[in-house]
């Protein structure tokens, strides 16, 4: 009975408001960040990056995909507009990552550059699909009605220092 | 109190427990977005010639019987020629994959009703981009661009790839 209880204990508390767990979200991400944003912390290896935005006092953290492109981060969201996460990172800037054991402080923005998104399109679908698209492209702009496609937002984490 | 808090722990994780069994074995197919057991709904005696009536649905429910459990997941797919295509990234998980590398039978669920099938690994690059570019675009806004081609395994990182598979009628393979 004592073996069950403790189990359960633990089991528990892999589901604590410490970081997101898997596709749960998460509380505040535990750990002091480096002092500079290290984007190839974000390897092809590393699948997710987990990244903590504040609303309020509250601290909010979920697992998302990752994409070094010419040495920044990037962080796509589907349902852009949608997302808790995304709205808090807009709004306040500030977030913290957790990338490859590592903490790492950053300011997020949007992209809509054409330009800059479509190498960060080659790069994700080289990552995660596997494919080599040269002409790839990310459409940034809001799905006209009709269209099917999600509405994607991109967003770019810079060092807290070029804001 | 310690004992009352553990007991509520144990309660929690018990009832966490009941529900995984239930999405895994008694819901009648996947709950997104966790696998689940046997697709629910009529099993029809025959595949239709021609699929592109399962185009107007987003994702397809499949099953298969490859391991001591039924398993079936919503997965990405794309009817091209009329027939049903597959397609599963590694970016979400091997299970399916694997499954079908060791029994390639698989049931497919449209609409409520139920069709036993064959899946027939797709390996060429002439159609990826036909098959893979729509979903793509869908899903994730990428327009892929005419070329499309599928890295070298020495390319790629670890564990990365894009398995297609075309669906067939058992009575053909």
């Amino acid at each position: 009975m004592r073996r069950f209880l403790l189990a359960s204990a633990l089991a528990g508390l892999a589901c604590g408001p410490w970081g997101p767990q898997g596709i749960l979200a998460g509380g505040p991400l535990l750990g002091s960040a480096e002092p500079t944003l290290d984007a190839r912390a974000c390897a092809d290896e590393v699948s997710t990056v987990a990244v903590e935005t504040r609303s309020g006092w509250l601290s909010h953290s979920v697992s998302v995909l990752c994409i070094e492109s010419g040495g920044r981060l990037y962080l796509p969201a589907r349902r852009g507009s949608e997302k808790r996460w995304v709205r808090n990172a807009l709004e306040r800037r500030s977030v913290r990552l957790e990338m490859d054991g590592r903490i790492f402080a950053g300011e997020a923005s949007r992209v809509t550059d054409p330009a800059e998104s479509a190498e960060v399109a080659r790069r994700f679908v080289e990552k995660y699909i596997g494919l080599e698209a040269p002409d790839a492209r990310w459409l940034l702009d809001p799905p006209a009605r009709g269209d099917d496609r999600f509405d994607v937002w991109l967003l770019r984490i810079d060092p807290p220092e070029s804001a | 109190m310690r004992r009352r808090l553990l007991i509520g722990i144990g309660a929690l994780v018990g009832l966490g427990t009941a529900a995984a069994a239930w999405v895994r074995l008694g819901a009648g197919g996947p709950v997104q977005p966790f696998p689940g057991g046997w697709l629910r709904g009529d099993l029809q005696a025959e595949a239709p010639a021609d699929w592109d009536f399962a185009a107007a649905e987003a994702y397809l429910d499949v099953e298969s019987r490859a391991g001591l459990l039924p398993y079936s997941a919503t997965v990405w797919f794309q009817v091209h020629e009329g027939r049903i295509h597959l397609l599963l990234p590694s970016l979400f998980g091997d299970g399916l994959q694997r499954r079908l590398e060791r029994d390639p039978r698989i049931r497919v669920r449209v609409d409520g009703r139920i069709w036993e099938l064959e899946a027939v690994r797709v390996e060429g690059d002439e159609v990826l981009g036909a098959l893979v570019g729509p979903m793509m675009r869908r899903q994730l806004a990428i327009d892929l661009g005419r070329e499309v081609t599928r890295l070298p395994a020495t390319q790629r990182p670890a564990g990365v790839d894009m398995w297609v598979y075309r669906l067939e009628s058992r009575r053909e393979t």
